[in-house]
């Protein structure tokens, strides 16, 4: 993060920045000048024909004298034999921490010797055939004089070392050819079969020498390899051609067959360690192209440039492109994620621009009340995307009441929360309202979405299994123990202690199992290992099988022919198994990544697998409750969809769900304590009002943003405004018919109401969102405006409206207490005004009245959670 | 380019639906001639001289009839008869109107129509699975992580506007599939789905009636008073694609409780039993002719989502040859054979592009349990109406149905096709909420041989 003082020299380095006000103004608000600017909206300026340093003005902080510096990574290399060539990135390092890259502009490269290397336009260095091996310093020189250094160690050794797995794996992972729409499906593509992304190297090797009668290779003439052919399309090949001719690619593989294409020869470097992708947060200064470079570690130490054995895509490409060499293009003023992968690694890297050029902001006045707003707010402030202001506090009240317990507040409550002078009434009030029996309910309906506890599903068992997840919220279990016991829970599902008995009893077979597991609680969507073939997902089916094994041994009752569940234990089965798909031989159990778990014949192999998820050290389960909670309040997660939290789909600000995640671990999987840091945080509080320079912003959480209500917020707020009952049909219980008149405490979806299903409720059937992000449609206006959601709610003898006017007040108090009950604030002096007058005017003050109730029910206001 | 004059063959039918609803609406005459008046003049500009971006339609609407689950290609328009049995599967091929033409004979209804009808048999995508191919072929657009584009609907839906009339302009009978919705447009766009079974006797849509006690004036009062509420909070509840998109549901609801026409259009008990019969008293059939309701008050998108007998509608992973021949295909080849012929007999079928298709065909080989599986590389689709040539069959398979071997036709290509058809050029861009301009198509080209 760059301190106060590098920005602003950073913006001194910019023509045409007024500076008049500096940068302590400390009011929080934003420098509304001529430069500012809207968030991502605008045009690629094009990239400054000359490095920033000529733009510095002479008038550059005595004390500071900060010019780019111009860099060549990597500043020292080795190249093996075996390595075909390494990426050279020269840099013109910003002060503020941005870069630019200007290695194409070199106007020459010197070499200290004629023929040890050759170096391409790009920066691509290459060691030339046959020549000798020694030290050589490349230097880059600019047109303005500037040059800088590298060293390179060239080794030559007389036989080059092979290893197929380094050498010829990734050209298929680089060219699509073990992808899972080709030779990388499980049953291959015309009978050429290539493990998915290369993940098992010896099985691809047999494929290539040994199957199809050897005929894929031709040692004695390696251009007639079959592989070559088809690879370089020059016999028909359902992929057309995929390797392209004369390319490096091509040159390694026809060299390998030339040199009897061993499986291993020669040194051997061991597994692959590591893969970074350099530089790791790419942040320019303008938009523009930029190089990157990917280098691969292996168990020896050897460091490989696997730039062009590596395959590029970038998220969003209406933000930036990349070519297959690794060259990204940000077309505009925003961020995105780069995503690389070399064989089965997939790492994902930060790539943008600061926004809003020009526009000061005073980061440094916004409290920070915990790590959430450290985080945050120190991202906004690189990216320089102010965050709106606090909401004001009856926006704050009506948000956290609606978020935390699923209802409006109450008149009284709105009265006094806005009269409490405390300053920390707003951590106060998060205390209050979590020790409010409503939070439990409210959160059992969250994690009932979660795990999809419902009739349709579960069968008799819905009952056992709701009063366990409530008794869990209500006793604030860990999350870490509440998870483990619903994957270990052995016994009858219907008994009195047997709620999470019924996890077991989810999906057709041990693959659902694995696949619900995995995605609910690890944020892997474990489903497309199976089949799909997206080119970023590491995910293989030995993975998937591996998973499968854990839940193979759960023996349960099957499912009668009436479709719902036969009374019977869950036990453990030590004949059960799954087949793998491919080797049709029953699965092992492997954790996800490839480690083998020892299980001992006796015991039930999903207490294994549950030690592995629950662990602190577990990458994926503490981020995805964090990222889940997040999203509980936000609407939408730090990486969203907020189910998935594959490589692919990184978060929007790693660091601050990473710090989320390892507060959550280090107080026990306290959910308890991981809700109150989002909800008591500033981030949460902000106003939904956007401000200039962050209007644009969708993604980055720098202004709260209008959630419509959900459902069971919406069905309570109605009839809470209204004083009218809501009736549900809870089903039976020991003292006969239980009813229920909060929404809220409606779990099971099966339970009727036009009212929930119109507002779409999670039907916990099938797939269903993590996050309860209500769809708006025409149908819930159709029952807001023509149904009897509302009319017939407002006019009863018994409502509110009628026990209000009988009290005989003025049309002023009228119109303030029909704002307190819907819209939760008192109303403006102008709303109050042109209320009071409609009702002074009115025949019937009554129908007036009626209106006015049934608008505001109506309205843009109470429809949002904002 | 197409130089073809919009459609003007038959301006009067709609028209003319609007007024007798009108008349007969069950709300006097007073209020219905102001909001008659207002959507009439409202729908005379949508098809008569408003531009829409840049393009020359030629059809008014489009009725996309979904086979949800992915019906097999190779029994259905693209039968291998040649090919060994592990592939070639149980139906004959039959002829059909158009000579030289076989289809299977699952559907002999459809095949006494096939000279209205072009048959696309190299329909192609990498997509096998049914979220990713129903995202692919009904938004023209690979799923995307950072990105879901919006359906064909909605993009004909943004084009069209409200105001072409009182109805959503894009409908789905009676339920929307997966990815037909506005994706990142405003969910204003997403498709109104009707709910219910237009084949049960006194079929009505929920809420289109206000109550009773509820007049008309009142109504209206309230209306403006919403208006007025949401002035003063435009400050507090700021716009976005949420706001707005709930704003325009509000208007809407307003429009269609106010407007007899409206209600007219889903009353489809109005329809005499021949009429009915014709369809066949099946939910398909009379989902079928409630769209052809619809596209004649002027609704400008209907989905028909076929979702056979029960929730793997055309997902014939198992006992492919008794499923198709015994439920899933007898209401498509009758509801849709007497669709075409009864826009024909009107003179819609000009004005009205009716699409079939489902979001993958099925795998050549037959699985050991009599089924087929999912396939992406070969689907095979119906297209119908809409100014495009008839009588065409393009594109073929090679000798297993297993790819195309000519004239490939990709999501992309399909969707150009169906806006160009309706009048809206494929090189238009929308805005994302963020500002990112994206082409309504992918990469795609309408299909020549269609326009």
């Amino acid at each position: 993060m760059p301190s106060r003082m590098v920005r602003l020299s950073w913006l001194l380095l910019l023509p045409g920045v007024l500076l008049a006000s500096g940068c302590g103004g400390g009011s929080g608000r934003p420098a509304e000048g001529p430069g500012a600017d809207s968030l991502a909206d605008r045009p690629a300026p094009p990239a400054p024909n000359e490095p920033n340093s000529d733009l510095a003005p002479a008038s550059e902080p005595a004390e500071a004298p900060r010019r780019p510096t111009l860099v060549l990574e990597p500043s020292s290399v080795i190249l093996p034999a075996d390595a075909t060539g390494v990426q050279v990135l020269v840099t013109r390092m910003n002060p503020d921490g941005t870069r630019r890259d200007v290695t194409r502009e070199a106007v020459a490269w010197r070499t200290s010797s004629d023929d040890r290397v050759r170096l391409e336009p790009s920066g691509y260095l290459v060691p030339n055939e046959g020549g000798q091996g020694g030290t050589e310093t490349v230097t880059a020189i600019f047109e303005d004089g500037d040059s800088v250094s590298a060293e390179v160690v060239v080794e030559r050794s007389a036989e080059r070392p092979w290893d197929f797995a380094t050498d010829i794996v990734p050209i298929f992972t680089r060219f699509g050819c073990n992808g899972g729409s080709c030779h990388g499906k499980a049953d291959g593509q015309n009978g050429f079969h290539l493990s998915l992304f290369g993940y098992d190297p010896a099985a691809d090797y047999r494929s290539l020498t040994r199957a199809a009668g050897g005929r894929r290779l031709s040692l004695t003439d390696p251009d007639s390899s079959l592989m070559l052919l088809k690879g370089l399309g020059r016999i028909p090949h359902g992929g057309g051609p995929a390797l392209p001719s004369n390319s490096e690619a091509h040159r390694t593989v026809r060299e390998w067959i030339g040199a009897g294409a061993p499986e291993h020869r020669g040194a051997d470097h061991g597994q692959l360690v590591a893969v970074e992708v350099v530089p790791g947060d790419l942040r320019l200064a303008e938009p523009g192209t930029h190089q990157v470079r990917v280098v691969a570690r292996f168990a020896d130490g050897q460091q490989r440039d696997v730039t062009r054995l590596s395959r590029f895509e970038v998220r969003d490409d209406a933000t930036a492109t990349v070519d297959d060499r690794g060259l990204v293009t940000l077309l505009r003023r925003a961020e995105t994620d780069l995503i690389v992968r070399y064989r089965t690694s997939v790492i994902s890297t930060r790539i943008g621009t600061r926004m809003n050029p020009g526009l000061e902001f005073d980061f440094t006045a916004i409290p920070r009340r915990n790590l959430i707003d450290e985080h945050l707010f120190a991202r906004l402030e690189a990216l320089n995307v102010p965050p709106s202001p606090p909401a004001d506090d009856a926006a704050f009240l009506r948000r956290v009441s609606l978020d935390l317990t699923g209802q409006q507040p109450r008149p009284d409550q709105v009265r006094a929360f806005l009269d409490d002078p405390d300053p920390d009434r707003r951590v106060k009030l998060v205390d209050r309202l979590m020790a409010d029996p409503l939070f439990v309910d409210f959160w059992h309906l969250k994690l009932g979405d979660l795990l999809q506890i419902s009739q349709a599903r579960f069968g008799d068992g819905v009952y056992r299994y709701n009063d366990w997840v409530k008794e869990q919220v209500a006793s604030n279990t860990p999350w870490d123990e509440f998870v483990h016991t619903l994957l270990t829970a052995l016994g009858n599902p219907n008994a009195l202690d047997g709620g999470p008995v019924n996890y077991a009893l989810e999906g057709q077979d041990a693959r659902e199992q694995a696949e619900l597991t995995a995605q609910r609680f690890l944020g892997l969507r474990f489903r497309c290992a199976q089949c799909h073939d997206h080119p970023f997902d590491r995910w293989t089916q030995d993975d998937y099988y591996g998973l499968a094994a854990f839940f193979a041994k759960v023996g349960r009752a099957i499912p009668g022919g009436d479709g719902m569940m036969a009374p019977g234990d869950v036990r453990v089965n030590p004949e059960g198994t799954i087949a793998h798909l491919r080797t049709g031989e029953p699965a092992v159990p492997t954790l996800p990544g490839g480690e083998v778990a020892s299980v001992d014949a006796e015991i039930d192999p999903r207490t294994v697998l549950a030690d592995w998820i629950v662990a602190p050290e577990n990458p994926y389960f503490a981020r995805t409750a964090a990222n889940w909670a997040w999203a509980q309040f936000f609407g939408r997660g730090l990486a969203d969809p907020s189910d998935d939290l594959s490589d692919s789909n990184p978060p929007v600000h790693p660091e601050l769900l990473d710090a989320l995640a390892d507060d959550f671990v280090s107080h026990g999987f306290d959910l308890r304590h991981l809700i109150r840091t989002i909800a008591t945080s500033e981030a949460y509080g902000l106003s939904s009002r956007p401000i200039p320079g962050n209007e644009g912003d969708t993604r980055l959480f720098s202004h709260q943003a209008p959630r419509p209500l959900t459902a069971h917020q919406m069905a309570d707020a109605l009839a809470q405004a209204t004083d009218t009952e809501l009736l549900f049909n809870l089903g039976r219980g020991s003292q006969g018919t239980l009813r229920s008149s909060k929404a809220v405490q409606v779990s099971d979806p099966a339970i009727p109401s036009v009212l929930l299903d119109t507002f779409g409720r999670c039907p916990r059937v099938a797939g269903c969102s993590t996050v309860a992000t209500p769809t708006l449609s025409l149908r819930q206006a159709l029952l807001l405006v023509g149904g009897n959601a509302i009319d017939d709610r407002i006019g009863r003898f018994d409502g509110y409206l009628s026990g209000l006017l009988e009290l005989e007040p003025s049309h002023a108090e009228i119109v303030e207490n029909l704002y307190l009950r819907t819209l939760c604030r008192k109303p403006s002096a102008e709303e109050s005004e042109h209320w009071s007058a409609l009702l002074d005017e009115a025949d019937s003050v009554r129908d007036a009245s009626e209106d006015l109730f049934w608008a505001l029910l109506n309205s843009r206001e109470f429809a949002f959670n904002h | 380019m197409r130089s073809t004059p919009p459609s003007r063959s038959c301006p009067g039918p709609s028209r003319r639906a609007v007024l007798r609803a009108g008349v007969l609406g069950a709300f006097g005459l007073a209020l219905d001639d102001v909001l008659r008046l207002r959507s009439l003049s409202a729908r005379q500009n949508a098809y008569g001289t408003r531009p829409t971006l840049d393009g020359t339609p030629r059809a008014k609407s489009c009725i996309l009839i979904w086979l949800s689950g992915g019906p097999s290609h190779i029994d259905t328009f693209d039968p291998k008869p040649d090919a060994p049995g592990e592939f070639r599967g149980e139906f004959d091929p039959i002829e059909t109107s158009v000579p030289g033409v076989r289809i299977s004979e699952i559907f002999p209804e459809l095949a006494r129509v096939l000279d209205r009808v072009t048959l696309i048999r190299s329909m192609t995508s990498p997509e096998a699975e049914h979220d990713r191919a129903s995202h692919h072929l009904l938004t023209g657009y690979r799923p995307s992580p950072a990105l879901v584009y919006p359906s064909m609907g909605s993009v004909v839906s943004k084009v069209r506007g409200f105001d072409a009339s009182t109805l959503p302009p894009h409908t789905a009978i009676p339920s929307a599939p997966l990815f037909a919705s506005s994706g990142y447009l405003t969910p204003a766009y997403d498709p109104f789905a009707v709910g219910g079974d237009p084949n049960q006797d006194g079929f009505r849509v929920r809420d289109l009636t206000p109550p009773d006690r509820l007049t008309l004036d009142r109504l209206r009062r309230r209306r403006s008073m919403v208006a007025t509420l949401d002035r003063f909070a435009a400050d507090a509840v700021i716009d976005t694609p949420l706001t707005t998109s709930r704003d325009s549901f509000a208007d809407q609801a307003f429009d269609l409780l106010t407007s007899g026409a409206a209600q007219e259009a889903f009353r489809i008990g109005d329809e005499p039993q021949p009429v009915r019969e014709r369809y066949g008293r099946t939910q398909l059939g009379q989902s079928l002719l409630l769209a052809r309701r619809l596209v004649e008050a002027g609704v400008s998108f209907v989905t028909v989502n076929d979702q056979g007998a029960g929730p793997v509608g055309w997902d014939t992973h198992l006992d492919n040859f008794p499923m198709l021949r015994d439920t899933l295909a007898p209401p498509i080849d009758r509801g849709v054979s007497a669709l075409i012929a009864d826009l024909h007999e009107r003179g819609l079928l000009d004005e009205t592009l009716v699409l079939m298709m489902g979001e993958f065909g099925r795998t050549p080989r037959i699985n050991d349990a009599g089924g087929r599986d999912h396939h992406g590389r070969a689907n095979s689709l119906l297209l119908a109406g809409g100014g495009i040539p008839a009588g065409l069959v393009l594109g073929a398979t090679d000798a297993h149905g297993d790819q195309p071997v000519d004239r490939p036709v990709s999501p992309s290509d399909l969707a150009a096709t169906v806006f160009t058809a309706l009048g809206i050029n494929p090189e238009h861009r929308f805005e994302t909420p963020d500002g990112q301009p994206i082409r309504l198509v992918d990469s795609g080209h309408a299909i020549q041989e269609l326009s």
